[in-house]
C-alpha cells in the first residue's frame, strides 16, 4: 500500500483535493493512503511517505523538501489541476510517478 | 518578455523561500499561530456575554456568570505575551532539535524575570500590565534571544554530563541546570539594568521605543493597505502571500486585537479601528483579493458555460474563505487580466470599512476573531454585528462592481470561443 502525502499552507484546501483523490483511487482499485498536512509538519510526516506532493501555493518549499527527502518522489501539483480540484488527474500523475 | 517574467518569478520565489524558511521568522509565525486559538476563546467568551437577549443579560449581570466570563478573558487574551513567549521559544527549540517544552519554559522564566513586580501590603505581585498585548514584542525578543542562547549553550556542550550508567531522564534534568543558571542570571542582570533607567523595565523601553511606533504604523490604514498589496501581489505570483506577510504583521495585529478586546471588556471604546476582525471582514472577503465578489459574478452573470460551472464549483469553498480553488482554477495567478481588480478591490473595500467606522456607521471592532472557514457574511455578523454585516455586504457589492468589467471581458471571450466551437462542430 502506497502512502501519499500532500502538503500546503494550512492543510485546508488540500484536504478537499485529498477527498477527490481518494474517490478516484477507490474507483481505480488503487490501494493507497492519502493525507493532507500543513507544510510545517513536513519533517514529521514525510519519513513514511512514498510520494510527496506540494500544493502550488507553497511550491517555493520544493527545494527544501527535496533535500529533506532525497530518495523520495517530491513533486508540485499542477496549478490548474489543483484549482479545479481534479483529484483523478492528480492521482494519475502520482501513479505514473510511482510506476503503478 | 517571457524570459523576463520567468526571471522575476524565480527571483521572487528565491526571496520568499529565504524569508519563509528563516528559522526566526518561522518560530515567530508558528508560535503566534498557536496563540490565536487562545485569542479566539477570549473573544468568543466576550461575545457570549454580549448576546442581546434580556433573560440572558439578566443572568450575566446578576450572577457570578460574569465573573467566570471575565476570568476566561483574563487568562487567555490578557496573558497573550505569556503564551506567545512560550510557544515561540518552543517552536525555536524544536527547529534546532532540542526539547521544545524546555526551551519554552526557559524563555518564560526569563520573561517573568524581566517583568517588574509590584509590592502591596507586604505581598509581591507580577503586574498583568505587561503580560497581555503590551508585552508581545518583549515576548518575541525574549523567546528568540533566550531560545537561541540556550541552543548556543547546548551546542557547545556546556552542561553537566553524567556517566553512561545514569538513566537518561536524570541526565536530562542535570543538563538543564547550567542553561537555567545562565539564563536566570543574565535575565536578572538585564532586568536590574533596565530598572536603573527612566524606562523602569525592558517592557517600558521596548513598548515605548519599538512596539508603539511599529504598531501605530502596522495597524494604520496605510500599513494595512501596504501589507495587503504585498500579500496579493505574492498571491498573483502563485505564492501563499498571507502565510508570509502575516509572519511580520501578526504580532502587531494580534496585539491590537487583544487591546481592543480588553477595552471592550472594560466597557471602554476600542483604541484601534483596524484589528484582525476588521481585516477578516473587509480586506479578504472570500480570501485574498476579495474573490467572493468574482465568484458571485461567475455564478450570476457568466454567459459562458465554462465560468458558470466554475462559479458553482468555487462557491462553497470561497464562501468559507478557502480561496485556493478560485485562485488556481480560474486562474487568477499569473493572469494579468485579473491583476488590477485583485489588488484594488481589497484596498477599496478596506478604505470603505475604515471610513464607515470613522463616520460611526459601523461600530468599532471589539477584538472579535473567528476561526478560518467561518462563512463570509456570518463572520461579518459575528465580528461587526448587524451593522458590520450590512457594511460587509455593501463592500462586497462594490467589489463585484470593480471585478465586473474585467470579468465580462474574459467571460465574453470564453463565450465566443464556446460558440465558435459549437459552430465548427455544426
Amino acid at each position: 500500500m502506497k502512502n501519499i502525502v500532500l502538503l500546503c499552507a494550512a492543510g485546508m484546501s488540500t484536504s478537499m483535493l485529498v477527498r477527490k483523490m481518494r474517490e478516484a483511487a477507490e474507483q481505480k482499485g488503487f490501494a493507497c493512503q492519502i493525507e493532507a498536512y500543513a507544510i510545517s509538519e513536513a519533517a514529521r510526516v514525510t519519513p513514511d511517505a512514498d510520494a510527496i506532493l506540494l500544493g502550488p501555493q507553497v511550491r517555493f518549499n520544493l527545494k527544501k523538501i527535496k533535500e529533506m527527502c532525497p530518495d523520495k518522489i517530491v513533486e508540485c501539483i499542477d496549478t490548474r489541476m489543483y484549482g479545479l480540484m481534479q483529484g483523478d488527474k492528480v492521482l494519475e500523475q502520482v501513479m505514473d510517478l510511482l510506476g503503478e | 518578455m517571457a524570459l523576463n517574467k520567468d526571471r522575476i518569478l524565480e527571483k521572487t520565489m528565491n526571496g520568499v523561500e529565504k524569508v519563509s524558511n528563516n528559522t526566526y521568522v518561522q518560530s515567530v509565525s508558528r508560535g503566534m499561530a498557536m496563540v490565536l486559538p487562545l485569542l479566539m476563546v477570549g473573544s468568543l467568551v466576550l461575545l457570549l456575554t454580549k448576546i442581546p437577549i434580556a433573560a440572558w443579560q439578566n443572568i450575566v449581570n446578576n450572577t457570578s456568570a460574569s465573573t467566570i466570563f471575565t476570568m476566561a478573558t483574563q487568562f487567555t487574551t490578557n496573558l497573550l505575551a505569556v503564551w506567545a513567549v512560550f510557544f515561540i521559544g518552543n517552536r525555536l527549540g524544536n527547529t534546532f532539535h532540542y526539547d521544545g517544552a524546555l526551551v519554552g519554559i526557559m524563555c518564560l522564566l526569563s520573561f517573568f524575570l524581566l517583568t517588574p513586580m509590584v509590592e502591596s501590603e507586604g505581598t509581591k505581585y507580577i503586574s498583568t500590565e505587561w503580560l497581555g498585548a503590551k508585552g508581545v514584542f518583549v515576548a518575541i525578543i525574549v523567546a528568540l534571544v533566550i531560545g537561541r542562547f540556550y541552543v548556543l549553550i547546548m551546542d557547545h556542550k556546556l552542561y553537566i554530563r553524567m556517566p553512561d550508567t545514569v538513566p537518561a531522564f536524570v541526565e536530562k534534568s542535570f543538563a538543564a541546570i547550567i542553561p537555567f543558571f545562565f539564563i536566570t542570571v543574565l535575565s536578572g542582570v538585564v532586568a536590574h539594568l533596565f530598572s536603573l533607567t527612566s524606562f523602569g523595565s525592558i517592557h517600558g523601553f521596548i513598548y515605548g521605543v519599538l512596539q508603539t511606533p511599529l504598531q501605530a504604523i502596522g495597524s494604520s490604514l496605510g500599513g494595512v493597505i501596504v501589507a495587503y498589496i504585498i500579500t496579493n501581489i505574492l498571491w498573483l505570483l502563485g505564492v501563499h502571500g498571507k502565510a508570509l506577510v502575516f509572519s511580520v504583521v501578526l504580532p502587531m495585529w494580534s496585539a491590537a486585537t487583544a487591546e481592543n478586546l480588553a477595552a471592550a471588556q472594560a466597557g471602554l471604546e476600542s483604541p484601534h479601528i483596524i484589528d484582525l476582525g476588521f481585516t477578516t471582514i473587509f480586506m479578504e472577503i472570500g480570501g485574498a483579493g476579495c474573490v467572493l465578489a468574482l465568484c458571485l459574478l461567475m455564478l450570476f452573470t457568466a454567459k459562458s458555460q465554462q465560468f458558470k460551472s466554475l462559479g458553482k464549483m468555487f462557491f462553497i469553498p470561497t464562501l468559507c474563505g478557502i480561496s485556493e480553488p478560485i485562485h488556481f482554477g480560474t486562474p487568477l495567478v499569473m493572469n494579468l487580466k485579473f491583476a488590477l481588480p485583485f489588488i484594488t478591490a481589497p484596498i477599496v473595500s478596506g478604505v470603505l470599512g475604515y471610513v464607515a467606522t470613522l463616520a460611526g456607521l459601523v461600530p468599532r471592532m471589539v477584538g472579535t476573531t473567528v476561526p478560518t472557514g467561518t462563512p463570509q457574511i456570518l463572520n461579518g455578523f459575528l465580528i461587526g454585528g448587524v451593522r458590520g454585516m450590512i457594511m460587509q455586504i455593501i463592500v462586497l457589492v462594490v467589489c463585484m462592481a470593480i471585478y465586473y468589467p474585467f470579468f465580462r471581458a474574459v467571460d465574453c471571450q470564453a463565450y465566443q470561443e464556446e460558440q465558435g466551437a459549437v459552430d465548427q462542430a455544426a
